[in-house]
């Protein structure tokens, strides 16, 4: 029995566990609903994904330097509206407002950065205040839907091979670079090390200091590119883009076994916990949930999933 | 490695003692903290290819040497001498790149990675940003080999090790680096019988390449076993450096315990044979402390008596304490205290029925820093105070002011932060604070740590007037001197288990040194 | 080891100052955003905006205090705002149609925010997820129950009894400023002089040494989490009849504001250091500041960036002193 348990929490820290979860509950889906395993909503579950997906990837490597990001729903938001306000619909304004929220990224990255590594502020505080001084700025800009995003980028990623939206393909690639990323670049092993144990890392000669930088320009590189995935599928942006993204990264992570403790997790793992989540919301609407108590649902769904998986375990080992 | 080959060119293997110019020396090395001084005018040199055991008791200067050697500290005056070179670092980086590695107890690994990553980790080889994982493994591979450990797979997490195996990690980790010496701090304290005998095989190998070893050790078979060379330190001076070969055991205790100490008087207590009256204040029976597996214990504790626990780091006379004190759950056993059966729960039912514990770690366990010292001082017994009602200002001033003039405590008053106070005083807070329960059973874990002569003096005097006034005590230290002049009855711990008592004659420096190493006295 | 020897009275001197400084601070914000407002906004003198912001500020004192508490003990709650917005969701639609409902309608809340306190205590105490994603979670199911429970559209309407407790004045006194002073002063005292209050302290200060020192350390987080929730509602219930109507973003704002307000008045994120009569005045700040920022002409969005840059800077400040302090 305690046996079972252990090994049950330990598929979990792989990040094997919740893909056997995917799958239980996409079989469960497709038997009870007829219309979930159509291709419209195949396709439409796919370009659901990517959203969380990259926002999953940012707290990722926030959580595996020993951080925290908060900002990112906020920055998503920021992105949303200046690339469909900017753009308007006309496609060169369009790329130079992406390059333009890249730009805020990498700033706001380098804020964060600067208040934790430098004034010691703790993180979750630190992009807590990023988070309040975001949605100022966005309200600043627009308090309603503003400008569109050129139609045949629209058109761009709804299209695509099959049932796969093309953003979905983009979002393969960029998953696929950041596990080679991980897997082969001297950062990406230094960023385990200083978020395992910084002390260690010192000691061994790595500062932690630019180590927890880089996670935190990345993290808000990949909030950026989730606002642009998200105005580009929706048409338009709007201020109330994003909200709740950065809880359901943060449970993204931990229920495919990243330890908020920092320096241990897998990017499989994690990536299937933003897949699960979109999944749950999927199929809550595929078997007529009401939308309303969807929300429910899903709050509770997120709870106890940081009840169960945050285990004692998981911090103390 | 290049320099390591090179070094070992320079001074051929198996080279006498004498004809080959050391390696790393400290030439009148000095240094005091706060004006109290660790070490005073060492000289201490290390030869390539050789292993030098340092010995001394705690306090004696063993880590302020090794700290000053890898760069933790700077010495106050004196000189280190590096390969003819003087040098002195002012970061463990410089001396890491000196070639100069210390292997703590505690490791410096990174548990949930690889063992090549942290082999590797700060020197990771590749071009750009990218890493050579080929080379790191290969590299490993070729390291861990060399080390005759072929069976660690550099691939494996090192949180899956055992503690042998991560040990000669760490050594490799350093070796990689380029370590010309290697300084390992009490390996024996954390590794069983059969992982040492690795980890001996491993050391006779990297002598064969020239490395120079500092071993420090408690033990004295370890030290018959593997040393070159044997260094003893007593009060932060160096008594000899000689062969091991024109040492024995017994001498060894006589040079650590110092001839002049050795015949000091045994504890007063103990002489004067004092009696003890009354129904015992504890009573332990069959117990077996948590993680331990040695026998049972018994033993009864009667008013007014100081009872001292001596033994290695390990032996489980702090788990003894921790238990008692309701931090620790015993494996089975019966404990009561005045004749009524303790559960032992947590520290509030065992502060509630009579026993209260100054932790080993007061800035840890012991204090809220931040916080005044009348805070403190009632934190344990506010509830007495009042439960229902609210605690006036006075009562705990007056209760503080009584508890700092009884224990001497120098500090402006019941309002100073405790943060603000020299360690002397901060542990005369703790005691404070555990008096204040009137306690029937006193613990106290290493009280005298950290503590300045003077004060040390007045808790022993502290002490003896709590027992004289019917209190039990039970004292654990791992400085000889102080438990003598604490307690009156001695029990050596082993493994868990109370193997021998010493009374008399017997409880005297040199006899407990023995008791605790293991060497039987013929 | 590295005890000093410095003579004692030589220490006290230098900590006094240091102190004395650290409680002035609070206070100069106060001055500051005063001195703003008369060069920015010359009708935030007026009687009637004054009498607004204090009964603001009362509201944001009563949240704020229980904000503190968790501080204190090394906390953080986030999931103050969905606390208050659900509590007066309830209220005022078991209300909707018979004003006398209201006692049922109190204690339906008041169960409410009891299981809200509990489940970021079970959280946080029981399976020791950090206290922000504890408390993030909790509001997050808390805003889907409430959505739930209204189908997305809160209706119904604030009992009278709570519109006079709101926005009715006692002696011309704003009823919340009361209010909020009564319970700052009430949780001054029990933290200050009842052996609750030594507890919270030791708890946040050294958990391991409360713990050593016979403090049940766990009960102690609990009943501060459990406290905050309470504190929420009492909030809420002022903040509800001072609103008059209810809609799914009353709450909203609440849980920044009241960690701004309590870390302005130096209460530490470390847990351990600082008190709610600071809190009090930090809540008046941070009420202050946004009204001036209003009546500037400026709107949401300027309250937002300066409340975000007000948590960021105390803390940055609080973090300097405190590595200064221990340094020397």
């Amino acid at each position: 029995m305690n046996d079972l348990k252990t090994k049950i929490i330990k598929s979990f820290s792989n990040g094997l566990a919740v893909w056997i979860i995917i799958a239980l509950l996409t079989i469960t889906a497709s038997l009870t609903s007829k219309d979930f395993a159509t291709l419209g909503n195949v396709n439409n579950y796919l370009g659901q994904t990517p959203f969380l997906i990259m926002g999953t990837c940012g707290m990722f490597l926030a959580v595996i330097a020993g951080q925290i990001d908060l900002s990112i729903a906020a920055l998503a938001k920021i992105t949303s509206v200046l690339v469909s306000g900017i753009g308007n619909g006309d496609e060169n304004k369009f790329w130079l407002a992406v390059l333009l929220c890249y730009a805020i990224g990498i700033g706001v990255g380098l804020f964060n950065s600067f208040l934790i590594v430098k004034l010691k502020v703790p993180a979750f505080v630190a992009t807590l205040g990023t988070y309040s001084i975001l949605e100022g700025l966005v309200l600043a800009y627009t308090n309603r839907g503003i400008g569109s995003i050129p139609g045949n980028v629209i058109v761009k990623f709804y299209d695509g091979v099959g049932p796969f939206p093309v953003s979905f393909i983009v979002v393969i690639v960029i998953l696929a670079l950041l596990g080679l990323w991980l897997k082969k670049s001297r950062l990406a092993l230094r960023l385990f090390a200083v978020g395992g144990d910084p002390e260690v890392a010192r000691r061994s000669g790595v500062a932690s200091g630019p180590v927890i930088t880089a996670s935190m320009v990345l993290c808000s590189l990949f909030a950026v590119s989730a606002g642009i995935i998200q105005v580009c599928r929706a048409g338009v942006g709007t201020p109330t883009t994003g909200n709740g993204l950065e809880l359901a990264a943060i449970t993204a992570v931990v229920l495919g076994g990243v330890s908020l403790m920092g320096g241990r997790g897998r990017l499989v793992g994690a990536i299937g916990g933003a897949i699960l989540i979109t999944l749950i919301d999927n199929s809550l609407n595929m078997i007529g949930v009401s939308q309303y108590s969807q929300g429910l649902l899903r709050g509770a769904v997120i709870v106890a999933a940081i009840a169960v998986f945050v285990s004692k375990r998981q911090q103390s080992t | 490695m290049s320099s390591r080959s090179s070094s070992s060119a320079n001074h051929p293997v198996g080279a006498e003692e004498g004809s080959s110019s050391p390696l790393l020396s400290t030439r009148g090395v000095s240094k005091s903290f706060s004006g109290v001084p660790a070490l005073i005018d060492v000289d201490f040199d290390l030869y390539p290819g050789r292993v030098h055991a340092l010995l001394g008791q705690n306090g004696a200067g063993k880590s302020t040497l090794i700290s000053i050697l890898s760069g933790v500290l700077q010495a106050d005056s004196g000189e280190i001498v590096l390969s003819g070179e003087s040098r002195n670092f002012s970061t463990p980086r410089e001396a890491l790149d000196a070639g100069i590695v210390a292997v703590y107890q505690e490791l410096s690994l990174l548990p949930h990675m690889t063992v090549s990553e942290n082999l590797f980790l700060g020197i990771e080889p590749g071009k750009l940003s990218v890493l050579d994982r080929k080379s790191m493994s290969d590299q490993s591979t070729e390291m861990l080999r060399s080390l005759g450990a072929e069976g660690i797979d550099p691939n494996a997490l090192v949180g899956t090790l055992s503690l042998t195996s991560q040990q000669i990690v760490e050594i490799a980790k350093a070796l990689i680096r380029n370590a010309k010496v290697l300084i390992l701090d009490e390996p024996s304290a954390v590794l069983g019988d059969d992982e040492l005998e690795l980890l001996y095989n491993l050391i006779a190998k990297l002598k064969a390449t020239g490395i120079a070893i500092v071993y420090i050790t408690h033990r004295l078979d370890e030290v018959m076993q593997i040393a070159d060379e044997v260094t003893i330190m007593r009060d932060g001076r160096k008594v000899i450096t000689t062969d091991r070969a024109n040492l024995d055991t017994e001498s060894m205790i006589e040079a650590l315990v110092g001839r002049k100490i050795a015949t000091k008087s045994a504890p007063k207590w103990i002489n004067e044979n004092r009696p003890v009256s009354g129904e015992p204040i504890l009573k332990v029976s069959n117990l077996i402390l948590p993680g331990m597996k040695g026998k049972a214990m018994d033993f009864d504790l009667f008013p007014g008596e100081i009872l001292g626990l001596v033994g290695m780091t390990g032996s489980g006379r702090s788990r003894l304490l921790r238990t008692l004190a309701g931090l620790a759950f015993p494996t089975s056993g019966q404990v009561s205290i005045d004749g009524k059966p303790l559960r032992i729960k947590n520290p509030r039912t065992s502060i509630a029925a009579g026993i209260v514990l100054v932790p080993e770690d007061r800035k840890r366990m012991g204090l809220v820093l931040d916080q005044p010292i009348g805070s403190n001082i009632v934190l344990s017994i506010v509830t007495r105070l009042s439960r229902i009602t609210w605690i006036p200002d006075s009562v705990v001033k007056k209760l503080s002011n009584d508890m700092l003039q009884r224990l001497s405590v120098k500090s402006t008053g019941p309002s100073q932060i405790v943060r603000f106070l020299s360690g002397g005083n901060q542990q005369k807070v703790v005691i404070g604070r555990c008096l204040t329960t009137k306690p029937r059973l006193l613990l106290l874990d290493e009280p005298l740590r950290g503590v300045d002569i003077g004060a040390k003096s007045e808790i022993v005097e502290i002490v003896s007037e709590i027992a004289r006034n019917g209190t039990a005590v039970i004292v654990v230290s791992s400085e000889i001197e102080d438990i003598l002049a604490l307690t009156d009855r001695l029990f050596v711990m082993r493994d868990g288990e109370m193997t021998q008592e010493l009374t008399g004659d017997h409880a005297n420096e040199a006899e407990v040194l023995r008791a605790t190493v293991g060497v039987t006295h013929e | 080891m590295s005890t000093s020897v410095v003579a004692p009275d030589a220490q006290e001197s230098k900590r006094r100052s240091s102190v004395d400084l650290s409680q002035l601070t609070p206070l100069l914000g106060l001055a500051l955003v005063a001195l703003l407002a008369a060069i920015f906004a010359p009708k935030f003198f007026q009687a009637d905006n004054l009498g607004n912001l204090t009964r603001q500020a009362g509201i944001l004192a009563v949240v704020a205090a229980g904000q503190t508490l968790v501080l204190l003990v090394a906390g953080i709650d986030l999931s103050v705002g969905a606390v208050i917005t659900l509590s007066m969701v309830l209220i005022a639609k078991i209300c909707k149609t018979d004003e006398s409902k209201i006692l049922m309608a109190l204690i339906v809340a008041l169960i409410v925010a009891l299981i809200a306190g509990s489940a970021n205590a079970f959280l946080v105490v029981v399976r020791r997820v950090p206290p922000f994603v504890a408390t993030l979670a909790t509001a997050v199911l808390i805003g889907g129950v409430q959505t739930a429970y209204t189908q997305g559209v809160p209706s119904g309407s604030i009992p009278k009894a709570l519109t006079r407790l709101g926005s009715g004045n006692l002696h011309g006194i704003p009823v919340p400023s009361i209010v909020g002073l009564l319970v700052i002063a009430a949780t001054a005292f029990v933290l200050r002089y009842t052996y609750i209050g030594r507890w919270i302290y030791a708890s946040g200060g050294n958990p391991e040494a409360a713990r050593v020192s016979g403090v049940p350390v766990s009960r102690v987080v609990a009943g501060c989490f459990i406290a905050s929730s309470l504190f929420a509602l009492a909030g809420g219930i002022l903040l509800g009849g001072y609103a008059g109507y209810v809609d799914s973003y009353l709450g909203a704002g609440y849980d920044l504001d009241s960690i701004a307000a309590a870390v302005i008045g130096g209460t530490s994120f470390a847990g351990g250091k600082g008190g709610v009569w600071r809190t009090l005045v930090g809540s008046l700040i941070i009420t202050a500041a946004l009204n001036m920022i209003v009546l500037a002409g400026a709107s949401e969005w300027l309250q937002l960036f300066v409340k975000g840059f007000v948590v960021i800077l105390a803390v940055a400040i609080q973090t300097a002193r405190w590595n200064w302090r221990r340094r020397r």
